[in-house]
């Protein structure tokens, strides 16, 4: 029986051979998306597996809720944590810190080099099989202070030789190599690349005796791993967990506790950390109720049940020709069962093809996903040990659920009535219009929200490059200590391509995050608004660009930096603010903001034991300078420095651009000779970590291009149907008088309303998506009703121009030609 | 009002050529009641669908209302249509998913008739074939003698000069049958010129002039008995 409902099926296939195409590449692209969005979550969650101990080890996360804005599952926690842990959990069979730290630049034989650097406990080994290419264990625990260094940058500095027992030097001192490990093999969250979610070239090790952490508990740059030991696993996690609860209670002082509404600390597996970080930076401040693999996967979902509804109207507006058949198969005694599993089979043998298609569709861009954001999707496959299951799983799912209508629709057929005609109508147009509506609304939906990305992608690089205006380059952390943006202002006149020099505490549009609140009144209850705090010196504005809308800009004459005012100060500190901050603090205009104080909250004067005065000397207009960070949009300008690097900000004549960047070479070096001169555009930088974004969403796209594209094609192919269908009562109403334009319009016009339907059901889904979206930007584009005009026009004229050829056709039909066949 | 000079038409395959009708002469007259007999394949229906104006005559002439249209558009031929001829048809043909009501307006709609005026008419059209109490019902929900009054009501609404019935009755039992025959010789009575298609003996006697077809060719044209004596 088997055989003859195969055979039954292929010669269906073969009388509508462009339908079984379309449901075959609509469900290879449903099929092909869904095992996407399995292989990039499968490689993401196969991060540093290559480690032996992967299993046993935890990341320790501190996760708080602040004043200005949500950070939970954090990665990174306050420097303390690794010796407490250590200290309440004994049986771990340890505990190592890893510290971000600055890039640093060593001399090798008087050779400078900038090199990415992190600090280490020497248990980090212990926890962390890296293999070795030079020295080992023994060699880093025996040379405390010693420096571990990547294949890759020991090749750098030390070429082929082997750089154990040698030493760099770093400002005055000499520190020696006492080992060269290989880059984990990815994916992990170790090693050299910007993916890396800690990455390093050098890690300078340190003995965890050594370890005296200062008590600061609200600065967050340690990653801190601990390894569960080998027997009793789980009650050493059960005892790491217990300690983690009243931790926070327990370790950290009550006066830095104040500042946080509430903090927790909690552990991480490495198999969760490359998700939950990737999720960070997508979603910021959204990341618990998002993440990027549920959003992948619900994409994946979604195209899938598209192309099952493509199916199943299809099927079932096909299957109205087979009525003669079924009614006649069961006049010869088919039980539903038997018309079921027919049909069943039918969809099944095409699932089955659609896999085929799926599979070339994953190995064929798979290479391109590599390349371009740097997941090996087939990686992810192959090691997925659930991939067969999977596999069968959604064969059996798919084929069930594309079948039920057309089956059900085929199982109502009475005998009587099909072998009458030899056709009965084919299922019910309202249901296949709500599934061409679930279809578009799907696609317009995201269709919407690909207008919106696009858009505030174009309004962030309009913003940020300007091909019109003087570029903008910044000098990274200069080698020796102390801000030169003064001294250096005087050698301007020298160097005629350079036009002004600042300098800034972070690199524009790095994760940076440093945050301000403030009032402008010291009374409780008060206007109260976050802004992002960008350290700057004099000429920043002029340098950046930032155009002054009222009051004045900092001045060295009038204005000090807030370093040089004594402790005991009680005047004002002269401050800058943009137009969003001065908005956020309740300040009708810019003019109406200058001159009026701002006070740090009651909670942050507790915390940090300081209560300025803070004078707004100027507004400027808002210009963009780092992503958003929750819902905070605006700038506080310090005029600030360090006695550690700053980075120095130039604007160079956009005619003169090559001089001005030996010009600035010559005038760093003129200072100081071994200054590594690491020169980044801010539109490269913008370029840089706007790639992540960009990645995602090109992979966001191209998802909801698909979905849109199958809609379409199930458009097309239920127009091709449904004029078919009613080619009689399309000769009744052209008897009746109705000329083809009529009939044509008619048409149309049905098909229309779902189409609008399903615009208004996607419009508030989109809306929510949308909002989220830009929630991550400090320059948000407004949003305007265009990508929702663009995206119901669009709708419409896809689905018009998918009927109206097929409606004009049908339209064409000669009346005696309909009505004979009767 | 008709006048078909030898008229022929062939359908052509690939393969044959089968002639449906050949030197079809006939004129019918304003306020005939004519019907057209013969055995299944010989023509009755070509005939009727070239007369519909939803079929083309491969050669000869064809003047309506001594107009030449023949040679006319597929529009032309629509606007000719919509303002002169009502149809009914065997297998009623109304359409599932309009009410009563919509079916019978459907003519009006394409000849843009403001809403008032259809609605009214369309009570006056159902009223006549006394279905207005189902004037809210799909056609599922009428019986098939029923439904072939909606049919009529959808074929006079328009006041048409011709009205064109291919086999009325054929689906119909005997009582239904002989209550849409009465309807037709109303119609006929007040005026309305009807051409029908029928097998049925008893249905043609009704007519004026019976016209009978053997193999795409008109083998007698003449008065109903009863016609005969009236004329005498």
């Amino acid at each position: 029986m088997l055989k003859h409902f195969f055979l039954s099926a292929l010669s269906h296939y073969a009388k509508a051979p462009l339908t079984t195409l379309v449901n075959v590449v609509a469900l290879a692209l449903g099929i092909a998306c869904f095992f996407g969005a399995l292989g990039v979550s499968s490689y993401w969650g196969q991060s540093d597996d290559s480690f032996e101990n992967r299993d046993r080890i935890r990341l320790i996360t501190q996760q708080f809720v602040s004043e200005d804005g949500d950070m939970r599952d954090n990665p990174m926690v306050a420097e303390p944590v690794a010796k407490y842990v250590r200290e309440d959990v004994p049986e771990l069979e340890a505990v190592a810190r890893v510290t971000a730290s600055d890039p640093a630049t060593f001399l090798v034989e008087g050779e400078p080099f900038r090199v990415e650097t992190a600090l280490a406990n020497t248990e980090l080994f212990d926890i962390f099989d890296f293999e070795f290419t030079h020295g080992d264990v023994a060699s880093i625990q025996e040379t405390p202070g010693s420096l571990v260094l990547m294949n890759s940058v020991a090749e750098r500095l030390f070429g082929a030789e082997n750089p154990v027992g040698k030493s760099v030097q770093f400002g005055e001192d000499f520190i020696p190599v006492s080992a060269v490990i290989l880059d984990p093999p990815q994916p992990s969250h170790f090693g050299t690349s910007d993916q890396a979610i800690r990455s390093f070239e050098v890690l300078q090790v340190l003995p965890a005796a050594s370890e005296d952490p200062e008590e600061w508990w609200l600065g967050v740059s340690n990653f801190t791993y601990v390894l569960l030991p080998e027997e009793n696993t789980s009650a050493a996690e059960r005892s790491l967990d217990s300690a983690l609860l009243d931790f926070s209670e327990r370790r950290i002082p009550e006066e830095q506790r104040a500042a946080l509404i509430r903090l927790w600390f909690g552990t991480m597996t490495l198999e969760e950390l490359q998700v939950k970080v990737l999720d960070g930076q997508i979603f910021k401040d959204n990341r618990n109720a998002l993440s990027v693999t549920n959003i992948l996967f619900g994409m994946g979902v979604l195209i899938l049940i598209v192309s099952i509804i493509n199916y199943s109207n299809l099927a079932t507006a096909q299957a109205a020709g087979y009525a003669k058949e079924v009614g006649m198969r069961k006049v010869v005694g088919a039980s539903q069962g038997s018309i079921a599993l027919q049909y069943w089979l039918e969809a099944f043998i095409l699932t089955l093809l659609g896999f085929v298609l799926a599979v070339v569709l994953i190995v064929l861009t798979a290479p391109v996903l590599k390349t371009q954001a740097g997941i090996d999707l087939m990686a992810g496959l192959e090691r997925n040990q659930y991939l067969a299951l999977w596999a069968i799983g959604l064969a059996l799912v798919v084929s069930v659920l594309a079948s039920i209508y057309p089956v059900a629709y085929l199982s109502r057929i009475r005998p009587v009535e099909a072998l009458r005609s030899g056709k009965v109508r084919g299922g019910n147009r309202r249901l296949t219009e709500v599934l061409v509506g679930i279809q578009f609304a799907a696609a317009s939906a995201l269709l919407i929200l690909v207008l919106v990305v696009g858009q505030q992608n174009a309004h962030m690089r309009n913003l940020v490059l300007s091909p019109d205006e003087d570029p903008v380059v910044v000098l990274e952390g200069l080698a020796v200590e102390g801000d030169h943006s003064d001294d250096y202002r005087a050698m301007l006149d020298q160097y005629p391509s350079l036009k002004s020099i600042s300098h800034i505490g972070y690199m524009p549009w790095s994760d940076y995050r440093n945050m301000m609140n403030t009032s402008p009144t010291r009374d409780a209850g008060g206007i109260e608004a976050t802004s992002t705090r960008s350290d700057i010196g004099y000429d920043f504005f002029e340098t950046y660009g930032a155009k002054l809308l009222a009051g004045r800009l900092y001045d060295p004459e009038q204005d000090r930096y807030w370093q040089a005012y004594p402790d005991d100060y009680n005047g004002d500190f002269p401050t800058v603010i943009d137009a969003t901050y001065a908005e956020a603090l309740g300040y009708a205009s810019s003019e109406e903001a200058v001159g009026q104080p701002l006070y740090m909250t009651r909670q942050a004067v507790q915390t940090f034991d300081w209560d300025p005065t803070f004078r707004i000397i100027g507004v400027v207009e808002t210009v963009p300078l780092v992503y958003g960070i929750g819902n905070i949009r605006s700038n506080f300008y310090a005029l600030a420095r360090y006695s550690g690097e700053m980075n120095l900000m130039i604007r160079i004549d956009r005619n003169r651009v090559q001089e001005g960047i030996e010009a600035i070479e010559t005038m760093v070096k003129s200072r100081d000779p071994n200054a590594v001169v690491n020169l980044r555009f801010t539109d490269d930088e913008f370029e840089r970590n706007f790639q992540t974004y960009q990645g995602i969403n090109v992979g966001f796209m191209g998802l909801s291009l698909i979905a849109f594209a199958i809609s379409t094609i199930g458009l097309f192919a239920m127009a091709v149907f449904t004029t078919l269908q009613r080619r009689h009562e399309i000769g009744v109403r052209k008897t009746l008088g109705a000329s083809t334009g009529d009939v044509t319009m008619q048409l149309v016009k049905e098909f229309t309303w779902p189409v609008m339907i399903a615009n208004l059901i996607a419009w508030p889904i989109a809306y929510y998506a949308a909002t989220l979206y830009l929630h991550n930007f400090m320059q948000r584009m407004s949003l305007t009703l265009l990508p929702w005009i663009i995206g119901l026009i669009v709708t419409l004229l896809i689905a018009w121009v998918a009927v109206g050829g097929q409606a004009f056709k049908a339209a064409r039909v000669k009346p005696a030609e309909v009505l004979k066949s009767e | 009002m008709i006048q078909l000079n030898n008229i022929r038409k062939v359908y052509a395959t690939k393969d044959m050529e089968t002639v449906a009708l050949r030197d079809i002469n006939l004129t019918i007259e304003t306020g005939e009641f004519v019907a057209v007999m013969g055995p299944s394949g010989c023509g009755k229906s070509t005939l009727m669908n070239i007369l519909g104006m939803i079929d083309t005559v491969s050669e000869g002439q064809y003047l309506f209302d001594s107009e030449d249209i023949t040679d006319f558009s597929e529009k032309k031929l629509v606007q000719m249509r919509k303002a002169n001829l009502g149809f009914i048809f065997q297998s009623f043909n109304l359409i599932d998913e309009l009410t009563v009501e919509d079916n019978v307006a459907l003519p009006l709609r394409y000849l843009k008739v403001p809403k008032a005026t259809r609605e009214s008419r369309v009570r006056e059209a159902l009223e006549l074939v006394g279905l207005n109490h189902r004037a809210r019902h799909k056609p599922s929900q009428l019986s098939g003698g029923q439904q072939q009054r909606v049919a009529v009501a959808r074929a006079v609404i328009a006041d048409p000069k011709l009205i064109l019935a291919d086999e009325p009755t054929g689906n119909l039992d005997s009582q239904n049958g002989d209550d849409v025959m009465e309807l037709l010789r109303l119609l006929n009575e007040q005026g309305s010129t009807i051409l029908m298609v029928t097998h049925s003996e008893k249905d043609a006697s009704k007519a004026h002039r019976i016209i009978r077809m053997l193999d795409g060719q008109i083998q007698d044209d003449g008065r109903t008995p009863e016609k005969e004596k009236a004329h005498a």
